[in-house]
């Protein structure tokens, strides 16, 4: 199944670098970046722009998400129809290409009897180290357009659902041309062990392998990080994840209560700041599937 | 056997906690919030609102125990001998077991897994329940690895247990929550099904053997929320020093769905939980019989102590 899956690895990464090329290439005389170019080492020494290889170093980042779709869709293959073999692999196949239509019971399958990433569980996790470290040795068979090596960065901002949308129907039970999974967080609505299991499962991919980084966001109930108790939470959490090497954790504190009325009234919400993936927005500026993802992201209450 | 290992827990024990829960207890308390920990063997609960009306169920069981009822289909508890069959074809763990055998070792691994996070600020295991002193020889084996291998162990009980048996458990653990749900011993009954002697015996030997120990009550209005039951637990907790803290739990709801995941009545259906006055009249009142002493009590409000003198 691995083997499988890197080839069509290759065939995909090779089609992706040959118009990731052309791209920058069109940039070095189309948009050139001349400020940034001011501000790195080398391009005023050799009077050259960053896209005309004018600084000493050079990498292009191929920026994913969706981590846990993918990571859950081998578990689903290796578990339901090799292990298990509850369905074979055309059966699978003719699943996705209808979207499960009229087959809810075998979407369920899939769903429940197959372990999902973000909740501590190795014969899930191992696929997610999988993914990162392969991909990433795949780029690094290439050079980009200007001469420089391919590193990855599990980084999208909130192209999840955007990408999302032009992606059928997947091994883990998501439907067609719905939101993937934000970056390297577990997909929505999966990781049902709490945000230890969360972390324990992005630490089991060794974060030192994508150069630029990996996101996992994190949005937690506010009755539970309330009092001093509830920082003891965000502290251990916090703490513990970067003491395990985890590269970057971006936490929100609103409920659900609170983010369906700022979509009711936007006007009393102005100043409510989220953290999408990497960078912060105004809730109300989102655009409305966006405002959805952020308010189905697995809500981390404890008992 | 185990129906519950719960990840990141504050309530029960310093730092973030793994809490284990043991299936089965001697007490059937009328509040219970856990249900489906009362039984020593394993069940079957049913969520519905996950059930995808595929009606595998009814052709898995070989009791022809399943019926349509108007929330979909429904175990007959009284047909039922928990074969567990459904839960293996249900689609959609709509049907799901509680209740599972673990090995001493494996459960130290699931335990272990949050180590790193027991070491922020003083976490490590509870052991809860049903009734973990009714488990002793299995509670002391899993205790004394977690000691020896440096995670803090903590256990929630209702005091009912063999002191005998479980008092080799004891060196292992570090802190204990007992239950005193009433003074009176015809009240305690009435509530929870069983007398209050053997826990009361059990809380003094447990505090003399060197466990910290945390007593808790549980405020159920109507049953045990008279000033009266809790100047009685207070005097009975001035008179053994060893013991400095006296938690008030307030009563909810939370636990009212998953009688009907098990098929069974509730018997507080509509008990609205305490107000917050009544909480802290009820606390002033505890604190009232320390006075002079080290004991304390106080009760959680927002993940923090609120004492009332």
């Amino acid at each position: 199944m691995k083997e499988a899956y890197l080839k069509q690895q290759e065939y995909f990464l090779r089609r992706f670098i040959v118009l990731f090329n052309k791209m920058v290439s069109c940039h070095a005389y189309a948009v050139p970046t001349i400020t940034g170019s001011c501000f790195t080492h080398g391009c005023i020494e050799n009077g050259r722009v960053l896209q005309q290889k004018g600084c000493d170093k050079r990498w292009s980042a191929i920026a994913v998400t969706g981590l846990a779709n993918i990571a859950d869709s081998l578990a689903a293959i290796e578990e339901c129809v090799l292990n298990k073999k509850y369905l074979t692999m055309a059966e699978l196949l003719d699943l996705l290409e209808t979207d499960f239509e009229g087959k809810e019971n075998m979407r369920q399958l899939l769903i429940n009897r197959a372990p999902k990433y973000g909740n501590d569980i190795e014969a899930v996790d191992k696929y997610a180290h999988f993914v990162v470290k392969s991909l990433d040795d795949e780029g690094k068979k290439y050079t980009d357009g200007r001469g420089g090596e391919l590193t990855t960065v599990w980084a999208t901002q909130s192209y999840n659902v955007v990408l999302g949308r032009k992606i059928g129907a997947t091994p883990d039970g998501r439907r067609a041309f719905t939101a993937m999974a934000d970056n390297v967080s577990p997909m929505i609505g999966m990781d049902t062990n709490g945000p230890t299991a969360v972390v324990n499962s992005v630490n089991a991919v060794d974060s030192t392998i994508p150069q630029s980084g990996m996101l996992l966001n994190q949005r937690f109930d506010p009755a539970i990080v309330k009092g001093n108790k509830g920082i003891d939470i965000l502290e251990a959490v916090l703490r513990a994840h970067f003491n395990k090497k985890g590269d970057h954790l971006q936490i929100n504190v609103v409920d659900n209560e609170t983010l369906r009325a700022a979509q009711k009234e936007p006007e009393k919400y102005r100043n409510m700041l989220v953290r999408v993936a990497g960078y912060s927005a105004f809730f109300v500026d989102l655009e409305e599937n966006i405002q959805e993802n952020i308010i189905q992201r697995t809500l981390q209450t404890t008992a | 056997m185990i129906f519950n290992v719960q990840k990141c827990s504050i309530h029960d024990g310093n730092g973030l906690r793994t809490l284990v829960f043991f299936k089965g207890c001697p007490l059937k308390c009328k509040w219970c919030s856990n249900p489906e920990s009362q039984a020593y063997g394993p069940e079957v609960m049913e969520s519905q609102g996950k059930c995808i009306g595929c009606m595998a169920c009814l052709d898995a069981c070989p009791r022809s125990a399943i019926r349509i009822a108007a929330d979909g289909p429904r175990i007959d508890r009284d047909r039922c001998t928990n074969c567990l069959k459904c839960t293996d074809r249900c689609y959609a763990a709509s049907k799901y077991p509680v209740g599972a055998e673990y090995e001493t070792e494996e459960l130290y691994r699931q335990i272990d897994r949050d180590r790193d996070f027991y070491l922020i600020n003083g976490g490590g295991v509870t052991f809860s329940g049903g009734e973990p002193l009714t488990h002793t020889q299995y509670l002391t084996e899993i205790a004394r690895i977690c000691h020896e291998r440096g995670i803090d162990v903590a256990v929630e009980s209702c005091g009912v247990g063999n002191f005998s048996e479980f008092k080799h458990a004891l060196p292992y653990v570090s802190s204990m929550f007992l239950d005193i749900k009433h003074i009176d011993s015809a009240q305690h009954k009435a509530i929870t099904g069983s007398g209050n002697e053997l826990i009361l015996h059990n809380i003094k030997r447990i505090a003399q053997s060197g466990v910290e120990v945390t007593i808790r009550t549980p405020i159920i209005p109507g049953l045990n929320d008279s000033t009266e039951n809790l100047i009685g637990i207070a005097q009975f907790l001035r008179d053994i020093p060893e013991i400095r803290e006296f938690e008030l739990l307030a009563y909810h709801q939370l636990g009212a769905n998953k009688y009907h995941a098990l098929g069974r009545p509730y018997e507080l259906e509509g008990l609205q939980p305490p107000a917050d006055e009544a909480m802290r009249a009820l606390v002033k009142c505890a604190n009232d019989v320390f006075e002079g002493t080290e004991t304390v009590c106080f009760y959680t409000k927002d993940n923090t102590r609120e004492i009332i003198r």
